[in-house]
């Protein structure tokens, strides 16, 4: 009926109005761009923590680099304590992106599945595709709402665990 | 703007070599003028007489801002030299009434000792005011104004002199003395051409990506 309404009028619904309407195309739109973002930023995530996970070990080339170039006689003791503290700094730096950088990241995640989520609720409210696909749509949709509502619960309930200890 | 024109063609290559020739630059003049030279001396004659009188030592000002250090490198291989050096603060050099270098009181520096696969601060003199050299001696030596008793450099910023004096005879000696800034023309250098560079290449895949859009675009329409 809306539909038909909007039709009539010429007016344009909402961005909540238009997504029980959501066609084929767009509902396979919503999910490739979905993916992809999703994607993207898992790698930045991925990247991210890697990066911090092998901070130490960076840091223990660096000073091995640091000591060696200092053994062979290319700066003296005061550059090489100085370097030896960039060093640690820089490693602190490479830990700490990772609070900054997943943080940011996991909201472009969560965003992407949303995208996902509601191309598959678009499959899913489209009368025009038959029924049994419809329940496919319907519960990889409710997969992916579970999943994120999880991953954000857990968060919050690691979070509160660390508060209490 | 077409790519196949010559003129986008010339500014794409210019654009392409220009960002790379700066990015590969950065690091290497970065490292070369990462420390000033303020004297290099080879062969330096001076009289036996320097020992009691400054007029006759060799010196040399240097000027330490916060952060900044003096690498000075001090060394002989001549026969019968023997040298002392001491890095005096320029008040007290200016208001000694007899120039006597013997009368001054050195401030405090650093030397390494590069002996590999030994901890590093194990190689380093406890702070001295003074190194004397004979024969075949060499001392590299940090100087930045005081040390803290540990090894480590203190930051006291100010105008000081390098005073290098003789033992009985007429002595031979070399001696390099540079500073290692908080940001010296190397770390400039390095940073301006690292961001030139890079954004030079930034233009050039800007420009290449913009062509192959509207070829594409085109090629659909």
């Amino acid at each position: 009926m809306e539909e038909l309404e909007q039709e009539r009028t010429g007016k344009k619904g909402s961005f909540f109005d238009d997504l029980a309407f959501i066609d084929k195309r767009k509902a396979t739109k919503f999910i490739v761009y979905g993916i992809i973002a999703a994607l993207l930023f898992g790698v930045i995530m991925a990247v991210s923590t890697s990066l911090a996970n092998n901070a130490s070990t960076w840091k223990n080339i660096q000073d091995q680099e640091n000591k060696m170039n200092y053994w062979d006689g290319e700066y003296g003791y005061g550059e090489y304590v100085e370097r030896r503290e960039e060093i640690e700094q820089m490693t602190y730096w490479m830990e700490f992106q990772e609070a900054i950088l997943v943080n940011l990241a996991r909201i472009g995640v969560y965003l992407g599945f949303l995208f996902v989520f509601l191309g598959f609720t678009g499959f899913a409210v489209n009368d025009k595709i038959d029924n049994r696909t419809r329940w496919i749509a319907l519960i990889i949709a409710g997969v992916i709402i579970i999943a994120i509502l999880l991953n954000i619960l857990e968060l919050n309930l690691i979070n509160n665990l660390n508060y209490n200890v | 703007m077409d790519l196949n024109s010559k003129q986008t063609k010339l500014i794409l290559v210019i654009l392409l070599v220009a960002g790379i020739v700066l990015l590969g630059l950065a690091p290497v003049l970065g490292k070369a003028l990462d420390k000033t030279v303020i004297a290099e001396e080879t062969e330096k004659e001076i009289d036996a007489d320097s020992e009691t009188d400054a007029e006759k030592a060799y010196t040399q000002e240097i000027s330490l801002e916060t952060n900044e250090r003096a690498i000075i490198e001090f060394s002989t291989s001549y026969p019968n030299s023997t040298a002392t050096l001491e890095i005096i603060g320029k008040g007290e050099f200016d208001s000694e009434p007899d120039d006597d270098p013997s009368a001054m009181t050195g401030e405090n520096f650093v030397y390494s000792e590069f002996a590999m696969g030994d901890t590093p601060n194990t190689g380093v003199s406890q702070d001295v005011s003074s190194v004397t050299i004979e024969n075949d001696d060499y001392y590299y030596i940090e100087f930045a104004g005081d040390t803290d008793g540990n090894g480590n450099l203190k930051s006291v910023p100010g105008n000081y002199v390098v005073i290098v004096s003789a033992g009985l005879n007429e002595t031979q000696f070399d001696i390099s003395i540079k500073t290692d800034g908080p940001m010296d023309a190397g770390d400039v250098i390095n940073t301006v051409f690292n961001v030139i560079g890079g954004s030079l290449i930034v233009a050039f895949l800007a420009v290449v990506s913009y062509q192959l859009y509207q070829r594409t675009t085109e090629v659909k329409a």
